[in-house]
């Protein structure tokens, strides 16, 4: 399509973007802002809190503790081996 | 870094950055003015389109914004295969076509006209025809057809997509997008007839 030809459909795409007031575009702005600052909040609170109530519903259906439980947990089998007090003579 | 020591030159970063720059920078830092450049850019086009689809302002408004969230949302699914507005456009253009399909308010289409134009699909409308009509004309003709056939229309010589473009937008062959504005053409063709019959 030749650029030099008149082109109706661009005259009225620039008719209807005229109608776009300054009022619309600060109006959707703001609510976008709003609406993009709120799926961050609510990213972030996911990001949080997930995985403690993922790791309370494992613990609740009596799942195994997590890795990082585990390491923490002194009480684990091979300890019951050891004498209580190794410093000490019987 | 530059933008912080010289503000001067942040200002002008609407005018140098292109629209994939612009992508990248926000899906970098997510930082505002980098969304800011797209927004300035394309939201009057967008909200343009809304109007002459939806032929509503305050909807074409609702629209727009639903719109951006869209492009927000999605913005890491950019390719950069397709041009950036090309892609907001084919965004923009299926919106439309949804909200317009869910309310059923496409009502202005002629029934009549659409079943006859399948007899006259040989006969080839000018393209000069529908882009050296008036506007006011233009306009009121492209309300008396459907909304799929205007968005074809807008998509061709209104943002200047190819045929396999607006393919790609209209999950279409491209013998059958070719099919497609060869019958826009001739229902706008009829409309005109039959509105402006009398000059």
């Amino acid at each position: 399509m030749p650029t030099n030809v008149k082109n109706s459909f661009k005259e009225l795409q620039d008719e209807e973007s005229a109608k776009f007031s300054e009022q619309s575009e600060q109006k959707i702005r703001h609510n976008l802002e709003s609406n993009v600052g709120l799926f961050h909040f609510l990213g972030e609170i996911v990001d949080l809190y997930l995985p403690k109530i993922f790791g309370m519903f494992v613990k609740m259906s009596g799942g195994a503790p997590s890795p990082t439980e585990d390491q923490s947990n002194p009480s684990r089998s091979s300890d019951n081996d050891r004498p209580k007090y190794p410093n000490t003579i019987d | 870094m530059i933008c912080l020591l010289f503000p001067l030159l942040s200002k002008d970063i609407a005018s140098t950055i292109t629209d994939e720059q612009a992508v990248e920078g926000y899906l970098d830092s997510q930082s505002p003015k980098y969304f800011n450049v797209l927004y300035k850019r394309y939201s009057p086009k967008i909200f343009g389109k809304c109007v002459s689809l939806l032929k509503d302002e305050a909807r074409a408004e609702d629209a727009t914004q639903e719109i951006f969230m869209k492009i927000i949302l999605n913005l890491s699914k950019f390719s950069g295969k397709s041009k950036f507005s090309t892609w907001i456009y084919s965004i923009t253009y299926n919106y439309c076509i949804d909200v317009i399909r869910r309310k059923k308010k496409d009502l202005s289409v002629l029934v009549d006209d659409i079943a006859n134009t399948h007899d006259t699909a040989d006969d080839d409308v000018n393209e000069k025809f529908l882009l050296e009509m008036n506007v006011r004309r233009l306009k009121v003709v492209l309300d008396k057809i459907p909304v799929t056939d205007r968005s074809i229309l807008l998509m061709k010589y209104q943002d200047s997509m190819s045929i396999k473009e607006i393919g790609d937008v209209m999950a279409k062959s491209e013998s059958a997008i070719k099919m497609k504005i060869k019958r826009a053409k001739q229902k706008c063709q009829k409309a005109h007839k039959a509105i402006f019959k009398d000059d």
